[in-house]
């Protein structure tokens, strides 16, 4: 891979649907996308890979080795951006670099579960610790830590389970993330810099989150940020850009209460990032 | 005459109990036999120490690796008390969301007593929580996937090393077909 090159990548759970997919097509057109990376995607994506190769802006392929929570499509050839390991709840690809001393970033999709499917507050730190944990270990088997998170964690920035160093440890400005490995009772908890932080509300462009919630409860921030981005400290300078994604380029992905359009597209909007690597 | 004492033992305590170490190798063992060396496993081992505590906890993760794809699929965790290995407790996307949970319940705290979910107090229990993954679909689905996915990768590989030689075969002829072969326009 030639230096100074843009990847963009676009995250989005698709809620199962079908239909969803056919706004892939104009994304790539619209963002020039290098790599879809899907939560809650369906078995057959086909049509679509072919519709994406329908506008002769490279050949996009499935790669997915084995079944796994997110799935990716990528323009990029194999051995570029190659599907690498799989657990219950993230899927990790390898993306060649030029610019990093070790020319490699891990890329890890992740999809956490919900809290309407049963688990509380305490269950998602739970999973966020040992998605973590395995994370570490991978980080160590490759013996470096460029590592990326992008994914659906089903928890905001500010929650427990994405901000407590049991967690994912994800902090809210580049300094605290650059700062060393926190130590607590013994151990050392690595950092990550979640950008998201910044996306909240309307004070910022786009969408003031990525999902909209729906409900009478009496706490209720209706938009939430499910779909997060995380860095590690030694990838941020290579982040090149964030957009929550409203439109397609042709179309808006936003229905009632100018939200993410859950009755006929996904209940998620897509989250866009650039990496100049 | 009285009656003989009964035996009041579990019928579980044997001379020969199998450790779940032993349990896993002997699966990852099988693997590359039934895949023609295609899929290996890697049992990967850490340890973990409860919260706020000093009790230590062995935690063992079962792979599935992929060597021509440099690819490692994870199917399944088990953790038990360091020296100490039953009861020991499963976790796997087979064995259900919470199964997950009450092992890391198992790593940070005290379980509730009749927790018996994904818990195993026997080599046989392991058995057969372990056959469940092992014979799941979900389990069956990654382990095609992969292999159809290296074998695909081999067969490729083969084309290209093929076609390599090939033309490897015919830039040799075409130099010994050089200057000192004499063309039909020579005779």
């Amino acid at each position: 891979m030639a230096g100074g090159l843009v990847i963009t990548i676009v995250f989005w759970n698709v809620a199962k649907r079908s239909h969803v997919l056919s706004h892939l097509a104009c994304l790539a057109q619209s963002s020039s996308v290098d790599v879809f990376l899907l939560a809650e995607c369906i078995q057959e994506i086909s049509p679509t890979i072919n519709e994406l190769n329908g506008l002769n802006q490279g050949s996009y392929h499935d790669e997915t080795t084995a079944p796994a929570k997110v799935r990716a499509i990528t323009r990029l050839s194999r051995g570029a951006f190659d599907h690498h390991y799989t657990n219950r709840h993230m899927a990790i690809w390898t993306l060649q670099s030029s610019k990093l001393e070790q020319p490699e970033i891990l890329v890890a999709g992740i999809h956490l579960p919900s809290k309407t499917a049963g688990p509380n507050d305490a269950d998602q730190i739970v999973a966020a610790s040992d998605l973590v944990k395995e994370l570490v270990e991978i980080e160590d088997r490759h013996a470096h830590r460029n590592t990326i998170l992008v994914g659906d964690f089903n928890m905001n920035p500010y929650d427990d389970g994405m901000t407590s160093v049991a967690g994912v440890h994800g902090l809210m400005t580049k300094e605290l993330a650059r700062r060393q490995d926190r130590r607590y009772n013994n151990k050392r908890y690595r950092r990550f810099y979640n950008p998201m932080w910044g996306m909240f509300g309307d004070q910022t462009p786009g969408p003031p989150g990525s999902y909209y919630w729906r409900s009478s409860v009496l706490h209720n921030t209706h938009w939430q940020m499910f779909d997060q981005l995380l860095f590690r400290p030694s990838v941020i300078d290579w982040f090149d850009g964030l957009q929550i994604m409203e439109h397609d380029g042709s179309h808006t992905l936003l229905g009632r209460n100018s939200a993410p359009d859950d009755q006929y597209l996904s209940d998620h909007l897509p989250v866009l990032f650039r990496l100049d690597i | 005459m009285s009656s003989p004492i009964p035996n009041l033992w579990s019928p579980l305590i044997r001379p020969k109990v199998l450790s779940p170490r032993t349990i896993l190798r002997a699966q990852a063992l099988e693997l590359p036999k039934m895949t023609g060396g295609l899929l290996e496993a890697d049992i990967v081992e850490s340890q973990v120490t409860k919260e706020g505590a000093e009790e230590v906890r062995t935690v063992l993760s079962f792979d599935i690796v992929a060597p021509s794809l440099n690819y490692r699929h994870r199917i399944l965790s088990l953790a038990y008390e360091k020296d100490m290995p039953y009861p020991v407790f499963v976790e796997a996307e087979a064995l259900g969301f919470r199964s997950s949970i009450f092992l890391r319940a198992f790593l940070n705290a005290s379980l509730a007593p009749g927790e018996r979910i994904n818990r195993a107090d026997s080599d046989e229990a392991l058995v057969l929580l372990l056959k469940k993954v092992f014979t799941s679909s979900e389990v069956l689905g990654i382990t095609q996937s992969i292999i159809a996915r290296a074998t695909d990768t081999i067969e490729m590989a083969d084309l290209e090393e093929q076609s390599s030689i090939a033309d490897a075969e015919r830039s040799e002829g075409s130099a010994d077909a050089g200057p000192g072969v004499a063309g039909p326009d020579e005779e």
